[in-house]
């Protein structure tokens, strides 16, 4: 046992809080990123210590009629991601697609590997693939030829376009989405996009239309951050931080009257 | 005679406050923790006769038990968040693969398909094993613990029954928490299905802890400690001036 069981209860209390506040301000920084998910705090009580056996022998005859079972504190097990979809933002812009479904796009990462994003803000880059903000290609590739007039991306996800000089479209290819068994299980790993995980499961591909929803040209998604519940629970957060300090305070204010009157 | 007993009789106290302390300490940490259930503490006279006055009553501190009546219900409008509106628990496999009991209902699937609680416990069907979900676009509980989801692969939206939840009834006073932290029945038995237990879905339940009874608590066993502390340095002082008087 160290000084007093309750100031490592206190503190586990304190950071939990803490971390919890933290994840409320970053939803709230990120009320206008594009398809950003909210996170929710997951708290576990800590194990419990079994002091006393309920029925032990005490003395004699004498059994405890209930034992001594002391809870350790609190821990932040997890973030859940919340995946409601967010608002539709309409901006016009061709190359702007947002997922009407489950579904996530695939993007391949600098080292090869593929990771995942909602955030269907794309341009083109000097050679014209379809790359996001990041300039990170879109998988399967898909390039746009230089001299083209007008791009569609049809719901099902084939590109198109139409050619100087000609009056019908040209099929370039088909985006396709990606679905997880347990989306939450996905890892952010920062500028909206997200790594597959043990928990997420493995991707399952589908040309747009089935499950994975369908593709909207034009629009993107917006944060799906709601700012008054948002404040409301840093109030709650701030409240629960506070009640921690102040166990805190009384478990010092004893030691110290120990200290004082023992010393 | 050596040192008066009265001084361990008074550190006893004092010390006993300190784990009461830490009790409500960790009521407080949990508040926000999802069906965590109040933990009581209290304090229990354990008289040590032998020859001599009857002075010596030690006292100890226990855990008579838990509040278990209800916790704020939180609106999330997730299929998977599940509370219990009136009595009742799910049963869930805790560490020890033991089934427990708990009113925590802020469900998840894991990377097996199964439905596990925030605390990672998986849920527990009425034959009392594990409930493990299709790949599905979306799951439903209903009201009796029935699982439907509608699977990946369907093509119309018919959602089709997987599953039921095990919820049970015991008598609250037979419960006791274990170190995982589920509740189990004392004797060790495990709790038969009941079917008189009811789900809603969209809202889980938080903790019951009211933190400024917590507090309250807290401050009283402070001085309660205090009061220990108090008695310990009368005994020294005492001991110091009978040693004055006769030149020790």
């Amino acid at each position: 046992m160290s000084m007093h069981p309750a100031l490592g209860i206190g503190q586990s209390g304190l950071l939990a809080q803490q971390l919890n506040l933290a994840n409320t301000a970053n939803d709230l920084a990120n009320v206008n990123t594009t398809a950003y998910k909210s996170s929710k705090a997951t708290f576990q009580d800590l194990p419990y210590q079994v002091l006393r056996q309920p029925g032990a022998l005490v003395d004699g005859d004498a059994r405890l009629p209930s034992g001594l079972v002391l809870g350790t504190g609190v821990r932040l097990a997890s973030l859940e991601k919340d995946f409601t979809a967010g608002d539709r933002k309409q901006t016009d812009n061709p190359l702007n697609v947002m997922i009407d479904g489950p579904g996530f796009f695939q993007i391949q990462n600098t080292d090869g590997t593929l990771s995942y994003t909602r955030d269907g803000s794309f341009s083109l880059d000097s050679v014209g693939d379809i790359v996001t903000a990041d300039g990170l290609l879109l998988m399967p590739n898909i390039v746009v030829p230089n001299n083209t007039e007008k791009i569609m991306i049809s719901p099902l996800g084939v590109v198109s376009v139409i050619l100087p000089g000609s009056s019908t479209a040209q099929q370039l290819g088909t985006i396709e989405l990606a679905t997880f068994v347990n989306q939450g299980g996905l890892e952010p790993i920062g500028n909206n996009r997200y790594l597959q995980t043990d928990a997420s499961g493995q991707p399952a591909l589908n040309n747009p239309g089935t499950d994975c929803g369908v593709l909207v040209q034009g629009a993107l998604e917006s944060s799906n951050v709601n700012v008054v519940q948002s404040l409301v629970s840093m109030i709650e957060e701030q409240r629960a931080y506070e009640a921690n300090a102040k166990v805190l305070e009384h478990v010092d204010q004893s030691l110290q009257f120990a200290i004082q009157v023992l010393g | 005679m050596s040192i008066d007993k009265a001084i361990y009789v008074a550190i006893s106290g004092a010390a006993e406050a300190q784990r009461e302390q830490a009790i409500h300490a960790n009521n407080i940490a949990n508040n926000n923790t999802a069906g965590f259930r109040k933990e009581y503490a209290s304090q229990k006279a354990l008289p040590v006769y032998n020859s001599g006055l009857p002075t010596r009553v030690y006292s100890a501190t226990y855990t008579p038990g838990n509040d278990f009546s209800q916790g704020n219900i939180i609106e999330t409008n997730n299929n998977l968040h599940i509370y219990l509106p009136g009595d009742g628990f799910f049963a869930v496999q805790g560490n020890n693969g033991v089934e427990g009991y708990t009113r925590r209902g802020d469900l998840q699937i894991d990377q097996y398909g199964q439905l596990i609680n925030g605390n990672g416990y998986p849920m527990l069907n009425a034959g009392g094993s594990a409930v493990v979900l299709p790949p599905s676009k979306n799951v439903n509980i209903s009201v009796n613990g029935e699982v439907f989801v509608t699977p990946l692969n369907a093509t119309n939206d018919n959602m089709v029954l997987v599953d039921q939840l095990k919820l049970v009834n015991p008598d609250v006073k037979l419960l006791k928490q274990s170190n995982d932290t589920l509740f189990r029945l004392q004797d060790g038995t495990i709790a038969p299905n009941a079917d008189n237990v009811g789900v809603r879905s969209g809202a889980y339940e938080s903790s019951n802890v009211n933190t400024v009874d917590e507090l309250m608590a807290m401050i009283n066993s402070v001085r309660r400690l205090e009061m220990g502390l108090k008695v310990v340095s009368a005994v020294k002082d005492n001991a110091q001036s009978s040693s004055g008087l006769l030149g020790i």
